[in-house]
């Protein structure tokens, strides 16, 4: 059984790194790709970091750190540039840099497996669902909102609300019985991938970062 | 030992739910809230297109009944009155000929009152000094404030007030058995004020709204003005109409 769940998250990474490079590649030569040029480098970091996990395959649990920053940077910028039309760059870097704050904090008080926690992620996750709740809370008052807006608002909404759990339980994830937890793991991994597909799709059919 | 199994971890993890929990209720709150005001709104928008709608039909109905008044009028005063005249030359009897002469009297006043021919010209006041000439042999009317120094009205509004003059004479006429009729004119920068008063036994419309006063109605709210009927019995009946002028008028 453990040599299946083994396999069956090799398959899931292999399907993980499949839609990162699709979405890289597709966004790249599709029509103005330089308005897509911020959701192709968040889509290429995480592809790296994927690899990265690979590559440093024990102890790379900080890597959960930075790719959760990234996925809040990215997810700030994307919300108030694209989704809330919010002119102000200003106030988005200053949120960014804001937001940087829980990630050296967590990384900086050192960890071992057994003592991991991901609180920072379970902020940056929080903060994430806020923003997609306010989004579908806009959109109720609107009628010019594009179904895949709403597809890929309804993902994030799935995907970072569940992550909260996932993440206030991280310690517990990884330090119990694979048998227990990979069932989590494996329903994160479908999340994740729902996501990234909702957010290619999305940024296919717009195609208006500015 | 794993930090799970610390006894302070079920605690954090259920702050955290409840943290979620609770922001997803207060979004649905204000989801309900925005909903029910959208909801709202769209319902506000819709009642304000059926009254635009309902007063488009109503300057259109008023239109066309002008329209087809100043058809009759035309009719009654080129046709009518000119073979009244042509009658008239040809007949020698001197008995018939007054007989004639006074339908032609009556079809030219019939044709005015449907059509004013100096609408244009005249002012409202002017107009309803005319038109209360005709009355003057069965009421005593009384015509107060009626001076010349009216302020202009457009050719819409003194069209509609002097339909609504014309239609209170007549419903007194009608039905109030008045002597006297008190008439009230007033034209400022602010307001125009008219105002009828009899002292007949009231026009009894026994809580059911006419024709005539239908009429008014239709007229008054394209006048986007005010009225009030006071019907007595005992002492005849004051009719009150008050418009409030636009300032860019």
């Amino acid at each position: 059984m453990l040599e299946v769940l083994d396999m069956s998250m090799w398959v899931l990474l292999g399907i993980t790194f499949l839609v990162l490079g699709f979405g890289v590649l597709f966004l790249s030569v599709t029509e103005s790709k330089f308005k897509k040029i911020p959701v192709i480098i968040y889509l290429g970091i995480l592809l790296l970091i994927e690899m990265l996990s690979v590559v440093v395959f024990k102890d790379n649990l900080y890597l959960f750190s930075l790719s959760f920053f990234l996925h809040f940077s990215f997810l700030v910028f994307y919300y108030f540039r694209v989704m809330f039309k919010y002119e102000n760059i200003l106030f988005t870097v200053l949120l960014i840099g804001v937001g940087g704050v829980p990630m050296a904090v967590n990384l900086s008080v050192g960890y071992s497996t057994s003592s991991f926690q991901s609180y920072d992620r379970l902020l940056y996750d929080f903060i994430i669902m806020i923003l997609s709740l306010s989004y579908f809370y806009v959109s109720l008052g609107r009628n010019d909102i594009s179904k895949s807006s709403l597809v890929f608002n309804g993902f994030v909404l799935a995907f970072f609300t569940i992550d909260i759990f996932l993440a206030a339980g991280t310690n517990y994830l990884i330090n119990e019985s694979l048998l227990l937890v990979a069932w989590f793991w494996f329903f994160r991994a479908i999340l994740l991938q729902l996501y990234y597909c909702s957010l290619i799709y999305h940024t296919w059919k717009t195609g208006k970062i500015p | 030992m794993e930090n799970w199994q610390d006894p302070i971890t079920p605690f954090i993890w259920l702050g955290v739910g409840v943290l979620v929990l609770f922001t997803f209720v207060i979004f649905l709150l204000l989801f309900v809230r925005r909903y029910l005001k959208n909801m709202r709104r769209t319902e506000q928008e819709k009642a304000i297109m059926a009254l635009n709608h309902q007063k488009d039909l109503l300057a259109h109905s008023i239109a066309i009944q002008e329209k087809e008044r100043s058809r009759i009028a035309s009719d009654l005063h080129d046709d009518l009155i000119s073979q009244l005249h042509r009658i008239k030359l040809m007949n020698e009897n001197k008995e018939l000929n007054a007989m004639i002469g006074e339908s032609i009297h009556s079809a030219r006043r019939i044709s005015h009152d449907l059509s004013p021919p100096l609408l244009g010209q005249l002012g409202i006041h002017d107009l309803i000094m005319d038109f209360t000439e005709a009355f003057g042999k069965n009421f005593e009317i009384r015509l107060h404030h009626l001076d010349a120094t009216e302020r202009k009205l457009n050719k819409p509004d003194k069209l509609n007030i002097f339909r609504v003059y014309q239609e209170c004479l007549t419903n007194i006429t009608k039905h109030a058995k008045a002597s006297i009729i008190d008439v009230y004119l007033r034209t400022t920068d602010k307001f125009t004020i008219l105002s009828v008063k009899d002292n007949g036994v009231g026009i009894g419309m026994g809580g059911r709204k006419g024709l005539g006063l239908k009429n008014i109605e239709l007229r008054i709210q394209l006048l986007k003005g005010k009225y009030h009927l006071k019907n007595r019995k005992t002492s005849g009946s004051t009719f009150l109409l008050v418009i409030k002028r636009d300032e860019n008028e």
